[in-house]
């Protein structure tokens, strides 16, 4: 099939902005397309060669393109840069250059899609020494043969810049009218490709062997499923309202969703977005491939960031640093990553998506070793708000975004946003602005590089009114090698065997002080908590208040007595002050 | 797979690898028991080389049976570089899909470089008619060729009854060189029409350069059509043809 067919059917597409007649421009195009080639005309439609999770590009730049057709059409270099420039446009460059052409070539051979297709591949394949020549000359080879408006849907195509607008449900749309014509086409069309996650597929599927053989696509070890998404309710009464009966809580914690793929020795992890991001986390590969005890298996969880020094989460931000293409070990070493398995979507040859998550969810505690590096998402069965709202500030206070409450007897739908799952985060959040000084009453014993000395401590506010100290963090982040020795030997002096009188604590330390040294420390909100004592009662029933990711800001306040130190009450008052509506702020930075 | 070819000089097989260095990554040649036969294109499709080396050109060619062999054409030239003018050469195969230089000239070295994939096949010749054919001497087709290129990247080439004219012009200024009947440099020329088109000099100053042992050039063209350079590589009627479209003005 000519290429022009594509690039004609290319500029029909870019002038309309109506998706009925998008649609109808694809159906027209995939009738008249061979069936060996439709999942090539599907990639190139959305300007790829392969779908996201084979994550291999064409790795061509500007300059490396407009080279291409500087010696393809014999137009000075100069002067292909100066009409990029102007038109802005690298397609209309293209295609005027081609308009402009200087050089004959001896042999002209008209362009066809498969031509273009293994030629944008060996682009895409050519690494390493004089990889960049040979990109360039394969690039020349086609601009060579391209008629105008071939070139401009070319260079879109070889820069990532097609842009057609074409969404994966309209291809879907297009390919069950044009291959089955019913709802029911529709729905098996995208059945396959939400286990499969390739348009490609699918479409050269329904075109060589129609739906029956589309009915087969199913669960591939080492391709990515797309995953089941939540949708969002305000409050615990509401989740429960809409699930009905008894819940099942786990926590939502903020860092990337993973889809871990394991087949005998070898592991892929992919993103939500179905990016394979398995490089990234050659952790991760190791954990997962130690720790679940499968032949061929596919679970999702949450890859979360921690301080390596004191086992505390980091923000979803810090887990980024792991996106990076170079330096992957050291960010391995500086952003250790911990997993929490939460769903078992396929396990040697069962597809478990189209079991309840009950029964998901219990043969995931049998093939999951939990570790220190790998564990299931902590989970609750409730059916009360309580329960649920107990359960969420505890999440919140260790660093989690919130919930995600799902119904026990629900299937895995994937690619599908149900109210099978719910998430539930939090509607407030309490910035912190000003630094606190709390008393230390507790510690923790360190581990790793912090063996010998205590990793964290348990830090208290006063409660002026009872003369008492109530706990409000346990903080690790901030000190020094040096502050930790020092404060080592400095707390020795506060031992005592049992917790002090004067401290209330939910929490057991594992070792015991007199209150007496204040430190200071900054967080990134207040929170309420069900494990912290500060204010207790006073804001909700059954929570106190707590601080979320705290960290010591290096100043030892020596000068303050333990009576000196921020007080519950003030806590309190930070709360309410500082309270910002969540949906307020979204708002905000929306517009 | 047996082959064995030896010439008394490495002048021939300089001037080809020389030839295609500017051209492609990769040669192919076809080995005959009547010779050697080697067709490459530019990526681009703008230029070609089509060389056609029979057995008498060789002080001794032996070759059993037809066979498609392809070397990098960067390993074919550091090989060439190291060959002495006087070395006598013998080409074979080897061991492990290799093809081996040996240089002869009281002691003896031996080369042996990979053979590669035989990438495309053997393509066809383009088909063309020339309304001007002219037999000129090679050396003073080069010089007027890098006369040219002082002040353009292209040649106008034109060619009327008794006279051919060679044109460069750009900004920098405009040089002309002009052969006619009695030129000591031009030993042929038939003009069946008038004739003009303008070729890229990028390579063609290389190419006209690299086959420096061929003495005369045959270069035939027409209006706005490809120009074909054939360079005799002696007496025996192996040559080096050169293929070259025009630039579209």
């Amino acid at each position: 099939m000519p290429f022009s067919r594509l690039s004609e059917a290319f500029q029909k597409m870019e002038v309309t902005s109506s998706r009925i007649a998008l649609t109808e421009i694809l159906i027209e195009l995939f009738k008249q397309t061979p069936s060996q080639l439709m999942d090539d005309v599907v990639y190139l439609i959305q300007g790829k060669l392969y779908p996201d999770f084979v994550g291999l590009e064409l790795g061509v730049g500007e300059k490396l393109l407009l080279r291409a057709i500087s010696l393809a059409t014999g137009v000075g270099p100069q002067e292909v840069e100066k009409l990029y420039k102007q038109l802005g446009d690298v397609g209309k460059a293209a295609e005027d250059c081609e308009k402009r052409r200087r050089q004959a070539t001896l042999f002209r051979e008209p362009l066809t899609i498969s031509r273009v297709y293994s030629t944008l591949e060996k682009v895409a394949k050519a690494f390493g020494e004089g990889s960049q020549d040979i990109k360039i000359r394969l690039l020349a080879s086609l601009f060579n043969d391209a008629e105008p408006l071939e070139a401009r849907y070319l260079a879109r195509i070889v820069l990532g810049k097609l842009r057609l607008g074409v969404a994966d449900y309209t291809v879907l749309d297009a390919l069950a009218v044009a291959f089955g014509g019913t709802k029911e086409a529709r729905e098996i069309v995208e059945r396959a490709y939400n286990l499969s996650s390739d348009l490609g597929l699918v479409a050269r599927t329904i075109a060589e062997q129609e739906l029956e053989g589309v009915k087969g696509i199913g669960i591939t070890v080492g391709r990515p499923v797309r995953p089941m998404l939540a949708e969002r309710l305000k409050t615990p009464q509401e989740v429960l309202e809409k699930i009905g009966g008894e819940v099942a809580a786990e926590y939502k914690f903020d860092g990337e969703r993973m889809q871990v793929h394991k087949k005998g020795d070898q592991v892929w992890v992919f993103s939500r977005r179905l990016e394979n991001i398995t490089d990234h986390y050659p952790d991760v590969t190791r954990i997962a491939g130690d720790g679940i005890k499968a032949e061929e298996v596919i679970v999702e969880g949450e890859g979360v960031a921690f301080n390596p020094d004191t086992g505390e989460f980091l923000p979803f931000q810090e887990l980024m640093h792991r996106r990076r293409k170079y330096g992957i070990e050291k960010a391995m070493e500086e952003y250790p990553v911990s997993l929490y398995f939460f769903d078992l979507l396929y396990l040697d040859g069962v597809d478990y998506t189209q079991k309840p998550y009950s029964e998901r969810r219990r043969k995931l505690t049998e093939i999951v070793e939990e570790s220190e590096r790998i564990h299931l998402a902590p989970m609750i069965r409730t059916e009360s708000p309580d329960g649920l709202e107990t359960f969420m500030m505890e999440a919140i206070e260790r660093g989690c975004e919130g919930l995600v409450v799902k119904d026990p007897g629900s299937n895995y739908r994937a690619g599908a946003r149900e109210w099978a799952w719910i998430k539930l985060k939090r509607e407030y959040r309490t910035e912190m602005t000003d630094t606190v000084d709390l008393v230390i009453v507790g510690g923790f014993h360190g581990r790793g590089k912090r063996t010998g000395v205590y990793g964290a401590y348990l830090v208290a506010a006063y409660d002026k009114e009872a003369d008492m100290f109530r706990t409000v963090c346990k903080v690790g982040t901030g000190f020094t090698d040096e502050d930790l020795k020092d404060f080592y030997e400095m707390m020795s002096r506060y031992e005592t065997d049992h917790k002090h009188p004067r401290v209330d604590s939910k929490m057991e330390a594992d070792k015991w002080f007199i209150p007496q040294v204040v430190i200071e420390v900054l967080a990134a909100e207040i929170t309420l908590s069900p494990i912290h004592t500060a204010a207790w009662g006073s804001i909700r029933s059954g929570a106190g208040l707590a601080l979320r990711f705290p960290r010591y800001t290096g100043r030892l306040r020596l000068d303050k007595s333990p009576e000196d130190a921020t007080t519950v009450q003030e806590l309190i008052e930070m709360y309410r002050r500082q309270t910002k509506s969540i949906v307020e702020e979204e708002a905000k930075e929306i517009r | 797979m047996s082959f064995r070819a030896i010439s008394p000089t490495p002048e021939a097989w300089k001037a080809l690898a020389d030839a295609l260095a500017e051209l492609v990554e990769e040669a192919a040649f076809e080995i005959t028991p009547e010779g050697l036969t080697l067709r490459a294109m530019d990526p681009s499709r703008v230029a070609m080389v089509n060389l056609s080396w029979n057995n008498l050109s060789f002080e001794e060619y032996a070759c059993e049976s037809s066979m498609t062999i392809a070397v990098r054409v960067d390993d074919l030239k550091k090989v060439m570089k190291r060959a002495d003018r006087k070395d006598r050469i013998e080409v074979t195969l080897g061991q492990g899909n290799t093809i081996i230089f040996r240089f002869k000239d009281g002691y003896e070295r031996e080369f042996s470089i990979p053979l590669v994939e035989v990438g495309e096949t053997h393509r066809p010749l383009p088909k063309l008619a020339f309304n001007a054919q002219a037999k000129i001497v090679q050396k003073a087709l080069r010089k007027i060729f890098e006369d040219i290129d002082t002040v353009s990247d292209h040649v106008t080439i034109k060619a009327q009854e008794g006279l051919l004219e060679f044109l460069g012009r750009s900004e920098i200024g405009q040089v002309q060189a002009r052969l006619v009947d009695s030129s000591p440099d031009l030993l042929e020329l038939a003009v069946k029409e008038p004739s003009e088109a303008t070729y890229s000099l990028e390579y063609l100053v290389d190419f006209v350069k690299a086959v420096k042992p061929a003495e005369i050039t045959v270069l035939e063209f027409s209006s706005r059509m490809p120009v074909k350079l054939t360079f005799p590589i002696d007496e025996h009627g192996s040559y080096i043809e050169f293929y070259l479209a025009p630039r579209v003005e």
